[in-house]
């Protein structure tokens, strides 16, 4: 079935260099392996291919609603406590899981918005993602497969 | 007989046992009816112990009155429109006797969106933008602490601006500085029974403010990655006062307020700084020779410290203060008993997050001055102590 790609210790410290795992991200995006980041990942109807990470900010916060080509964004998250969530809201994001909380609920209880659909671990979020035209998510580690990952300028 | 009973006690433990392992394992977050439907909601469960006045129910002496519950619903059935609206059952003194009451009830019309900007209007049930927790004062675990500060946050004034009945035109900007929201409102509403006339007159009275007229705005900023939240709000509510009989001393005169609110925020992984300062002119008019017409300026506001022990403990300081007339910082010449003319408050306080639904607090305040006391709960000023303490616990469950 689908062949998780893991890096063992020799290919961390080759891939270490980072010119050299740029090179081969760049060569293999998809087989690509992120274990420190957590990588982001869309429905493969999205066409948008690179976001700065403002943007993603953005879209996380519940902020940016639409695609650039107009598409309705839906987002998904882990559940607060994953370790997952954690690393992505800090590292990729910039902000904390507090912070992001503290915004979805003012959203819910005010009525001028909705939360984050949420998955229970990385299985259910890949599985939410790929079945929701318009989702954006994130992972810990990309399988192989047809979803689409997003760069981070 | 013995075994029957025992069994039936077998049954009720088994019972106890399932309802425990079907509440703790509801969902944490919301019902996802379909993609477009959600449902999320909220109860909580104080328990308030104060020395000599009531706050948030008969407290004097301890009590269980302070009871939230709430149930929500987001529906976006089209692509540029959607509907929300909220039920709250909000049990805290005799004007939130628990009768459910619709919290808001909107349509969001979406007439601009693309990735970086939103432009719509929202029509119905709105709630009034105002700081950074009118919107959700009732919702237990939308706030910073077992009450909104009550310096800034007073209950006098709760009804009428809690949400509105009218509408709004909002808009949101995203940009590689931060994020602008600015949302501009107008609306007519319901001040309660009674509280309206406690907060103007100190007293109940014959007559009764009619639907108040509630006008404003908010500017947001908000930048997540450097941890900074400022925005201003202002409100200007308009009430006018029906005589009801002709007997009333009181001629039918009107109460109209400008409420200016600052508020900033800085968080960072371990610590938020917040602060709010209120400004708010009330203008008197013509009730006549029983009661004089007059213009004062009163000043509150709040400063809270928040220290993240552990990501799911927080530990809380926070001092409030409010000065109903500028003139009167004391309350020696304007007021009687002098102790209504101001309120400073102390607060500690715990929050432990226990799981992602379940949040504990514990909260202890000293408090000089009765400004915020609502009158009906406390009819009897000359009763009322100026230096009380409250100790507070809650509990909550949202999802």
């Amino acid at each position: 079935m689908r062949a998780r790609i893991r890096t063992g210790p020799w290919i961390s410290r080759v891939l270490r260099p980072p010119l050299l795992t740029v090179l081969l991200m760049w060569f293999v995006p998809l087989f690509a392996v992120a274990a420190e980041s957590p990588v982001i990942i869309s429905h493969p109807s999205v066409s948008t291919q690179s976001l700065s990470r403002d943007d993603v900010l953005a879209m996380f916060a519940m902020h940016s609603r639409r695609w650039s080509n107009g598409q309705r964004v839906k987002v998904f998250v882990l559940e607060q406590n994953h370790p997952t969530h954690k690393i992505f809201a800090t590292e990729v994001l910039g902000t904390y899981p507090y912070q992001l909380e503290r915004i979805w609920r003012r959203l819910v209880y005010s009525g001028t918005g909705r939360a984050p659909q949420v998955g229970a671990d990385g299985q259910e979020m890949l599985r939410k993602v790929m079945s929701t035209p318009g989702a954006i998510g994130y992972v810990g580690t990309v399988e192989e497969g047809d979803l689409n990952v997003i760069r981070i300028e | 007989m013995s075994s029957v009973l025992s069994k039936k006690m077998r049954f009720k433990a088994l019972s106890l046992q399932v309802t425990l392992a079907t509440l703790l394992s509801i969902p944490a977050y919301a019902i996802e009816l379909t993609d477009e439907l959600t449902v999320h909601g909220f109860v909580s469960q104080a328990y308030i112990d104060t020395s000599g006045n009531n706050f948030f129910g008969r407290s004097d002496g301890g009590s269980f009155d302070f009871r939230e519950i709430g149930v929500n619903g987001y529906w976006q059935p089209l692509r540029n429109v959607n509907f929300a609206a909220q039920l709250i059952s909000r049990n805290a003194g005799r004007e939130s006797d628990s009768d459910p009451r619709v919290d808001f009830a909107l349509a969001d019309l979406h007439a601009y969106s693309d990735f970086d900007s939103r432009y719509g209007v929202r029509l119905g049930r709105i709630k009034i933008p105002f700081g950074f927790y009118n919107t959700t004062r009732d919702a237990p675990s939308a706030r910073n602490g077992i009450f909104t500060p009550a310096s800034v946050y007073f209950e006098q004034f709760r009804n009428a601006l809690v949400s509105t009945d009218g509408g709004s035109v909002y808009g949101n900007l995203n940009r590689p500085w931060g994020d602008l929201t600015f949302e501009l409102f107008a609306g007519s509403s319901d001040p309660g029974d009674e509280e309206m006339e406690y907060y103007v007159f100190k007293q109940a009275t014959p007559g009764h403010f009619e639907d108040a007229s509630m006008h404003g705005g908010q500017v947001m900023y908000e930048a997540l990655d450097s941890g900074l939240r400022f925005a201003l709000s202002y409100t200007r509510p308009s009430l006018d006062y029906q005589r009801q009989t002709p007997l009333n001393p009181l001629l039918g005169g009107h109460v109209i307020s400008d409420m200016l609110l600052y508020s900033g925020q800085y968080n960072t992984e371990f610590w938020t700084f917040t602060a709010e300062y209120l400004l708010m002119i009330n203008n008197v008019k013509g009730f006549g020779p029983a009661f004089e017409d007059f213009r004062a300026k009163g000043e509150s506001y709040y400063a809270q410290v928040d220290y993240r022990y552990r990501p799911d403990l927080t530990f809380s300081l926070r001092y409030g203060e409010q000065i109903v007339n500028d003139k009167d910082r004391d309350g020696d010449t304007k007021f009687n008993p002098p102790h209504v003319g101001f309120g400073k408050n102390w607060m500690l306080g715990m929050q432990w997050d226990v799981a992602p639904d379940w949040i504990v607090r514990a909260e202890y305040h000293r408090t000089d001055g009765t400004a915020w006391l609502s009158g009906v709960d406390n009819p009897v000023l000359a009763d009322n102590r100026r230096k009380w303490e409250t100790y507070a616990v809650q509990v909550v469950y949202s999802f």
